[in-house]
């Protein structure tokens, strides 16, 4: 949605049109529900936080101020729900950096068991295999990347608006989407890695 | 991997991301040329990205979306007659 078109939806909307607020809500429901479901890992849940999040952005419709784009302000209200529907203890867990870059490869142009070239994962896997790989190598890093890393990247969130919507500083979110790139690239490595440079390496 | 090498690690997420200063791409663009592993790993850093990426459903299922318009119509109608009621 372009945001000229958004901009006249939300006029609408405050002017007390529902189906205008209903486009709104329906343009962001898909990245919400997406955002969800690979949050909780479980469909059910994360159709009932989309549910709760729809109604909520209702309710407070009144405190949006347009500071960023509608589905933006969506997101941050689905992600403090399902914040609090996560278990806490993940949120606690830490990327350790010496953990997520490629060990052995001390020496600069080396090679390294972890750095071996990688094969298109789309060409290597089903869809369905390639879905399950994907969601485990995410259900291991802890929330505060998670989060960062679904907005950003998955859903192409520019850094600022991953700021805006998570509440976090730009430079927060830089570092956050590093270690979480580097984290899944290093649960990923062994999946997608060329097998045949493995073999014929050092 | 060589310090130069690690420097590098947070340049090549923004490098991803477009969002990299022009001398520090330079620099980077250079370094990638020597460097066979930085090389290895943006390649894998940016099909990380680029594979999660993939495989959105733009729309949500007709039941859930029937599902969710009734109940939206429903707590904004009652908002609407609630701020009514306070008005008269």
């Amino acid at each position: 949605m372009s945001k000229e078109t958004e901009q006249a939806l939300i006029d609408s909307a405050r002017d007390g049109d529902r189906e205008a607020f209903w486009k709104l809500v329906e343009d962001a429901a898909p990245m919400a529900l997406r955002l969800l479901t690979r949050l909780t890992g479980n469909k059910e849940q994360a159709e009932d936080l989309l549910s709760q999040t729809a109604l909520k952005a209702v309710d407070g419709f009144e405190k949006f101020r347009g500071e960023s784009r509608f589905s933006t302000w969506m997101m941050s209200i689905a992600l403090n729900l399902a914040r609090n529907e996560i278990r806490q203890s993940k949120s606690r867990k830490e990327i350790n950096w010496d953990d997520v870059i490629p060990a052995g490869a001390h020496n600069h142009g080396s090679e390294s068991a972890d750095l071996v070239e990688w094969r298109d994962p789309q060409e290597v896997f089903e869809q369905k295999e390639l879905r399950t790989l994907l969601d485990n190598a995410l259900e291991e890093l802890p929330l505060k990347y998670k989060t960062v890393f679904l907005l950003r990247d998955a859903e192409g969130f520019s850094t600022k608006e991953t700021a805006k919507a998570l509440g976090l500083s730009e430079t927060a979110v830089k570092s956050r989407a590093v270690r979480a790139r580097l984290a899944l690239r290093k649960s990923l490595a062994p999946h997608f890695g060329r097998k045949e440079r493995e073999a014929h390496g050092s | 991997m060589a310090r130069d090498c690690k420097r590098m690690l947070s340049e090549l997420s923004d490098y991803i991301d477009d969002e990299l200063a022009e001398e520090l791409c330079v620099e980077l663009e250079k370094h990638l040329t020597d460097c066979p592993n930085c090389r290895v790993m943006l390649d894998s850093l940016t099909k990380t990205v680029r594979v999660y990426c993939s495989d959105k459903e733009e729309r949500l299922p007709d039941a859930l979306s029937a599902k969710l318009r009734a109940a939206v119509a429903k707590k904004w109608d009652d908002k609407d007659s609630k701020s009514r009621k306070s008005h008269e």
